[in-house]
């Protein structure tokens, strides 16, 4: 190794304060929309594959907050789609793909938690913002990830208000089952977790395989420990055959499930009569008027298109508050500036008002509990009282 | 652990088994009748099966529309089954005309990976159609059990179990006692000296795949009126175990299709007995792999020579 005098190191050392310098100050950067450009809104959800119809649900709650909005000074906003295919890998290169697209201000997305982390982490690296609708996983804000934010709650919140009202119940001998997911087994385990520090019993923790339509084997196991209540973390696919098919094996047990199965088309009717009766934790009901203006639009709504909706109408505002007009017309957005105007939201959503804790959660959503009630041949979700 | 072994649990599973199994055992069926002649694996075989049981939900919501079905419920399933096993048996000649056919003479991976194409394809042309939308079957039968000794067993179980063994039973006597059906067995062993003997050995590969698709179209309603709710993606899992079933019995033998179908079924619903229920899959796999340790060529892949 050739010997090198103390100025030259001097001086090397210098030259790369000096040149990481910019970088260091450029670190969040800017976005430059340019005149006659559009702004764009990057979305990642589910198009196709098992849950697309809770993707799309997605899609449409964003879209129609985008068409709403229209324009953003003088520049026309559009939303651009992809498919993340509930997962980590297609979610990654898409996150890729809009952190390198020049045009896109934000992201509405992830959609499943599987895919929002990793996704996260590139978002990270780009500092760009994002708004999950859907992902509820705990871990998603709590890894300091600045650019991290959501319009759903967390999983642990939703899973403590389910084993709450279970012991309020007085169904303290439970069965839990998940889906194996990030999201269902998260739950499962910390409703057990939560309802066994209420004094409950779980009798059984079982897994089932996502897209699997037959449970009654491991139904008929759980039988014989004749538990109160069952608890399903999961989607409508499998918890709607899970209630089913507890009837078909004869378990009398009450059902308790989480927001994947709140859903009129994919649970309740699915569900039939057997669906009477279950419980399902979800968020507070969103603006009444709203629904009836989004179903008119595009028919029966599923779960997150009002978290969605709300996700891209305080992006927008961000963006908008963020937007500095040059003089040739085109936009300037400051990513720290953009970060921090979401950071400061505080508005009245559909979903409720929208305030953000330091870590990207919503501060006082509350989870509510519904049930699935029967009147003059109908049957639908009614809060209950809890 | 004493109470999960009682009679009515044991009972219970049996009938679970068997009515998983009879579904797995009609899908299987139509993998190994192709397997058998054309030496490909159709992995498009579930999306025919998903056609089919979308196939029988229009027919149903259609004479419902019309109020038929509250006046005769049997005949109305009865149509669907009709349309189901019209619509399959349709799209497995077109896939097999536009997918396969024009790669017979190319290596065998070709129509490996067309088949995995046109079951891409088939997937996403139903999300289309329903919008990623769950359908739900209508609720005809309404479901009812009866007690019989130890078993607790429901009409639709009965209906599933009685069918698939009917259908099974009606396909070994047409592969046995019928003209067609020898040469299906002829085509099977070996395609060009049937040919010289004066078979169309294309009508007979286009007849497979009629019988196949139609079958699994069967498997089809059933499934929606056992399980109710029916999506686009619903052929992957049936068709992937279905095929674990076709290889267990042995590949190209319908004895063994059946047989590899009813097995795993049972096997899954008393393995969930003895293990935690995420397992359930594992079972299956891992019996794969046993019986191709020991048998390389499944259940009944020696003791019956030839195909089909």
């Amino acid at each position: 190794m050739p010997r090198r005098s103390l100025p030259t190191l001097l001086s090397a050392a210098i030259l790369f304060v000096f040149l990481s310098l910019p970088a260091a100050a450029a670190e969040w950067g800017t976005i430059r929309i340019p005149s006659g450009s559009p702004v764009k809104i990057g979305m990642g959800t589910m198009l196709t594959g098992d849950y697309a119809g809770m993707g799309i649900d997605i899609m449409h709650g964003a879209e129609m907050a985008v068409k709403e909005k229209g324009l953003i000074l003088g520049h026309p906003v559009i939303l651009q789609v992809e498919d993340d295919g509930c997962a980590g890998p297609p979610s990654v290169v898409i996150a890729e793909k809009f952190c390198n697209d020049p045009l896109i201000a934000g992201v509405v997305g992830y959609m499943c938690s599987g895919g929002s982390k990793p996704a996260s982490d590139i978002h990270n690296k780009y500092k760009m913002v994002m708004i999950s609708p859907s992902s509820t996983a705990l871990e998603l804000t709590s890894r300091k990830i600045p650019i991290f934010f959501r319009t759903c709650w967390n999983d642990r919140i939703q899973a403590q208000r389910a084993a709450d009202f279970a012991a309020s119940r007085g169904w303290l001998r439970a069965a839990v089952l998940h889906d194996k997911s990030d999201y269902g087994q998260s739950l499962a385990e910390d409703f057990a977790q939560h309802l066994e520090t209420r004094g409950g019993e779980v009798l059984a923790m079982e897994g089932v395989t996502r897209g699997d339509k037959d449970f009654s084997p491991v139904l008929t196991k759980i039988k014989p420990l004749r538990p109160q209540l069952v608890y399903f973390g999961g989607m409508s696919a499998e918890g709607v055959l899970v209630v089913r098919q507890m009837q078909r094996v004869g378990i009398r047990a009450k059902f308790l499930s989480d927001d994947g199965c709140f859903t009129e088309k994919d649970f309740i009717q699915a569900g039939g009569r057997a669906a009477t009766g279950s419980f399902v934790t979800y968020a507070q009901e969103p603006d009444p008027a709203w629904v009836a203006h989004f179903e008119s639009m595009y028919g029966p709504r599923q779960t997150f298109s009002p978290q969605a909706y709300d996700a891209a109408t305080i992006l927008l505002m961000a963006v908008e508050s963020a937007a500095e007009r040059q003089p040739d017309d085109s936009l300037l957005i400051d990513k720290r500036r953009l970060r921090d105007a979401l950071a400061a939201t505080d508005h009245e959503g559909v979903t409720g008002r929208i305030v953000f804790d330091t870590n990207g959660d919503r501060t006082g959503s509350v989870v509510a509990v519904y049930e699935v009630v029967e009147e003059g041949g109908k049957r639908f979700f009614r809060k209950v009282p809890f | 652990m004493e109470a999960f072994f009682s009679a009515a649990i044991l009972c219970d599973q049996l009938i679970n088994g068997l009515t998983i199994g009879g579904i797995y055992a009609l899908i299987a069926l139509g993998y190994t009748l192709v397997y058998g002649i054309l030496f490909m694996i159709n992995f498009a075989h579930g999306e025919i099966f998903m056609f089919g049981s979308f196939a029988g939900y229009a027919a149903l919501t259609f004479l419902l529309q019309y109020g038929f079905t509250e006046q005769r419920p049997l005949a109305s399933i009865l149509a669907a089954f009709l349309a189901a096993m019209v619509v399959s048996a349709l799209l497995g000649t077109i896939l097999e005309r536009i997918a396969y056919r024009p790669l017979r003479r190319a290596s065998r991976l070709a129509p490996l990976i067309s088949a995995i194409g046109a079951s891409i394809f088939l997937q996403n042309v139903m999300l289309i159609i329903i919008k990623g939308r769950m359908q739900v079957y209508p609720d005809l039968l309404h479901e009812t059990f009866f007690e019989i000794g130890w078993f607790n067993i429901s009409n639709f179980q009965i209906m599933i179990i009685l069918g698939s063994f009917f259908l099974m039973a009606g396909l070994y006597i047409f592969i046995q006692r019928t003209r067609t059906g020898r040469a299906m067995r002829a085509v099977a062993e070996d395609r060009s000296a049937a040919a010289l003997m004066g078979i169309d050995v294309n009508r007979i590969i286009m007849i497979t795949f009629v019988i196949g698709s139609a079958l699994a179209a069967a498997a089809g309603v059933m499934v929606g009126m056992y399980y109710t709710q029916i999506n686009h993606m619903m052929g992957f899992i049936p068709g992937i175990k279905a095929f674990t079933a076709a290889v267990l019995g042995g590949i190209g033998n319908v004895p063994g299709a059946m047989l590899g179908g009813l097995f795993l079924g049972l096997a899954e619903a008393f393995g969930v007995l003895f293990m935690p229920a995420q397992y359930k899959d594992v079972i299956a796999f891992a019996l794969l792999v046993l019986v191709l340790i020991f048998r390389p060529r499944g259940i009944l892949g020696e003791v019956v020579s030839e195909k089909v």
